[in-house]
């Protein structure tokens, strides 16, 4: 009997301890756990873990003292007993709210890295923004310096015949020659001084700005000043460019000329590099302008075809990718501008190679809204 | 006595075939101004003492080509180059060729007329 209230006995001391250790076990976890999230959750915790040890110190303490095993019985309604009570129940409250605060706090810090996470992929996407844009005035520029030679080449001209014509009028300013002859040298002069004005125009309004300004355009129109400059560069690498307007009543769109004018230079330009390696006998690019009526609307579609190698899987599975383009000219790239820009207005893009059994080659249609009653935006 | 020299012009700008060919005209040239290159070679040379004027850019064969083309079928002239723009190899070659001038559109009419007075002298010390 003796031997059994012994084992009891230590069995009881045996408990405590070990519930005085875990306890005291939890309390360095905590302690650890402050030094990362620093929380007054987790001191609530560690007050809650220490009051519960503080607790069993004691009793083990009492026990030690006088040797009773009442100190070690819960409900032997001892003070100690009590205090064990009291204290537990105070601790496990302190622990239960600890515990709640520092979820909520976990809760509200993750919410805050989420917020800032939200924060900096806005500014990724600000910042990628802000590259398109200058990938596209980079573009722009390397498209006017492209050009820029023939427009210098197209310009010397009417003012060098300017200059023949003057030379030429200053000598005949003689008192015996008539007005009337006069008359018709300087009008032909002026139409030359108009030609040179009209190339310095044109050059001023590709370089010009507002090009975010849309606004319903005559489509037809807005390519005139840039045809003759592209069928001159076409010229000059042996292709073919032809112009067809299959528009008969005057149509308005809503784009912009300037980009509208940018779109085309950079699509025809892209189409006369992949012309320009081609064994052809004749290579070709055919720009057209047509309206076409898709899901009852009546649209206007620009088209830009060639005869050439055709568009790539890579390029055309771009169009519905996100924006990559490790292309040497950036072909890719601009072609996504081109979609952003044409959705700007209201209207989409669509790229495909001739089906099997046409004429191969690529085949850009930029499909613009008819502006009926709309006021610029 | 010498026979009158033809100044032959071959620039595909029509404007610059006109007013120079009256320029030309107004200072006592016969002038026999073409469309292109390839218009220069169709039509058959006269025996006249002959400077060319051509451009250096054109759709086509170049004026440089032509050039090439005319030295490799024995045929030397003095030539004047112009020109709106060149490429940095074009300009190489222009100067290159030994020409009169080369002469960077829009020049100074008295540029050119003093270029063709020294060709006129390259012909004068030819025939000689």
């Amino acid at each position: 009997m003796f031997l059994g209230d012994m084992l009891c006995l230590t069995h009881k001391i045996t408990d405590r301890l070990l519930f005085l250790l875990l306890s005291l076990y939890l309390l360095y976890l905590l302690f650890e756990l402050d030094r990362l999230y620093r929380s007054k959750s987790i001191s609530l915790l560690k007050i809650s873990l220490f009051l519960y040890s503080a607790i069993y110190v004691n009793r083990i303490y009492h026990y030690l003292i006088d040797g009773s095993a009442n100190n070690l019985n819960v409900f032997s309604l001892t003070w100690v007993s009590n205090l064990v009570v009291v204290g537990s129940i105070l601790a496990i409250i302190l622990l239960c709210i600890g515990y709640w605060g520092f979820t909520l706090e976990k809760s509200g810090l993750e919410t805050q890295h989420a917020e800032s996470q939200t924060e900096s992929m806005r500014q990724l996407i600000k910042e990628r923004d802000q590259l398109l844009m200058l990938n596209a005035r980079v573009s722009a520029i390397s498209s006017l310096s492209s050009f820029s030679a023939m427009l210098v080449h197209d310009i010397s001209q009417p003012l060098q015949a300017l200059e023949f014509g003057l030379y030429e009028l200053q000598s005949q300013a003689t008192p015996d020659q008539t007005a009337d002859h006069l008359r018709h040298n300087i009008h032909e002069l002026q139409q030359l001084s108009t030609k040179a004005g009209e190339m310095v125009s044109h050059l001023r309004q590709l370089m010009g700005r507002g090009q975010d300004h849309v606004s319903a355009i005559d489509p037809h129109m807005a390519l005139q000043p840039i045809l003759p400059i592209l069928q001159g560069e076409a010229l000059q690498r042996g292709i073919a460019l032809t112009y067809k307007s299959q528009l008969n009543t005057p149509t308005r769109i809503m784009s912009n000329v300037v980009m509208l004018q940018r779109i085309v230079f950079n699509a025809v330009g892209n189409a006369l590099d992949a012309l320009q390696d081609q064994p052809k006998t004749q290579a070709c690019i055919q720009i057209q302008l047509y309206t076409q009526v898709k899901a009852h609307e009546t649209w206007t579609v620009l088209e830009i075809a060639d005869n050439g190698p055709g568009f790539s899987e890579d390029v055309l599975s771009q169009l519905s990718a996100p924006i990559q383009s490790t292309k040497p000219h950036g072909m890719g790239l601009g072609l996504m501008l081109t979609q952003s820009m044409v959705r700007m207005w209201g209207g989409h893009i669509q790229i495909d190679n001739h089906p099997a059994g046409q004429i191969p080659g690529g085949l850009l249609q930029i499909w613009l809204r008819t502006a009926a009653d709309e006021k610029s935006i | 006595m010498a026979a009158q020299p033809i100044i032959d012009v071959v620039d595909d700008n029509p404007d610059i075939r006109r007013m120079l060919s009256l320029v030309l005209n107004t200072h006592g040239f016969t002038v026999h101004a073409h469309e292109s290159a390839e218009a220069f070679l169709a039509e058959e040379r006269t025996a006249e003492p002959r400077l060319l004027i051509l451009d250096v850019r054109m759709p086509g064969m170049t004026g440089l080509e032509l050039h090439s083309r005319l030295l490799g079928q024995g045929e030397k002239y003095p030539v004047i180059f112009m020109s709106g723009e060149c490429q940095p190899h074009e300009t190489t070659a222009v100067q290159a060729s030994a020409p009169i001038a080369f002469l960077w559109k829009p020049f100074n009419t008295q540029q050119l007329l003093q270029a063709i007075q020294e060709g006129m002298k390259h012909l004068s010390a030819a025939s000689a």
